[in-house]
């Protein structure tokens, strides 16, 4: 269990900055300090791989061995 | 496979085919299904996972991000219903390498046939990147330019005629058959191909004994 418990954190910490990155307006990111780069598409692009990361950590979570 | 089945399918939709969103496509793909098999293996579960996830994730990016194409001179998959058959075609290329191309059991002409038509797929996506790569080069960068860089019936023709002279060299050669696929592939796209240079058949003739020794050791490994 509590290897498996580790995907649940990855997936829990990928998903926060996953999350704001594609969901969140550029105005906001760039108000809040957070624009880790200049282009908002690139911005997306980084967040859409957490979240494809979460999802897939999720997945083996719940995958039985 | 999956990126090939991709641009033919918006080749003949009418859709553009796009540099920027191609490669996007490959980092997601090629993220989903290699962080799957890291961490749960391969399987049926894993692909059916990743055929979901893959062009699910791609959607939304579509749909969030800034669009880089004149959208009004150039349509985009980004209506809902195209997430279908990107999964049919991630689904599709995920069963043929696993069920076909690295399953012991499977029939050995299937699993020739099988290797010439993933071969076909992967020599039709390398050739496709390397010449929206050259136009994306010769115009500065022009997405328009490049978006109109490939035609449908080169990507017909293309395939069946890959296919059946890598599936047909399978069956009947043993020895030497990567030297034989690579050269007759670069000769087809200096005589018949879009831009008729040496210099494309040249990167097609890496290109293709690249991926070839790429697909074998996969094969020799997932087996």
């Amino acid at each position: 269990m509590e290897s498996r418990m580790k995907y649940l954190i990855a997936a829990i910490v990928l998903a926060i900055p996953g999350t704001i990155y594609t969901f969140v307006s550029p105005k906001k990111i760039i108000l809040w300090g957070i624009a880790i780069l200049p282009r908002h598409n690139d911005r997306v692009l980084v967040g859409i791989l957490c979240l494809l990361l979460a999802c897939i950590f999720i997945f083996r979570y719940f995958k039985k061995n | 496979m999956m990126n090939s089945f991709d641009m033919i399918f918006h080749l003949f939709e009418g859709t553009a085919v796009h540099l920027n969103y191609v490669a996007i496509k490959l980092t997601v793909i090629f993220t989903a299904v290699f962080v799957t098999a890291l961490t749960s293996g391969l399987g049926k579960s894993q692909g059916i996972f990743t055929s979901i996830i893959g062009p699910t994730i791609f959607f939304i990016y579509y749909r969030v991000a800034s669009s880089t194409l004149n959208r009004e001179l150039f349509r985009i998959d980004e209506q809902l219903w195209y997430v279908v058959p990107h999964i049919i075609f991630f689904g599709f290329s995920y069963w043929l390498v696993y069920s076909v191309l690295v399953n012991k059991r499977a029939k050995e002409i299937w699993q020739r046939i099988g290797r010439g038509f993933s071969l076909a797929l992967v020599a039709i996506a390398l050739d496709f990147i390397y010449l929206m790569f050259r136009a994306s080069m010769a115009s500065g960068g022009n997405e328009e330019v490049i978006a109109m860089t490939l035609h449908a019936p080169y990507a017909a023709v293309l395939l069946v005629v890959l296919t059946l002279v890598f599936a047909g060299l399978f069956i009947l050669m043993k020895r030497y058959r990567s030297f034989v696929m690579a050269i007759l592939s670069g000769l087809l796209v200096v005589l018949f191909g879009i831009e008729r240079t040496i210099l494309h058949g040249l990167v097609l003739v890496a290109l293709v004994f690249i991926a070839y020794h790429i697909q074998k050791w996969v094969i020799k490994h997932g087996k």
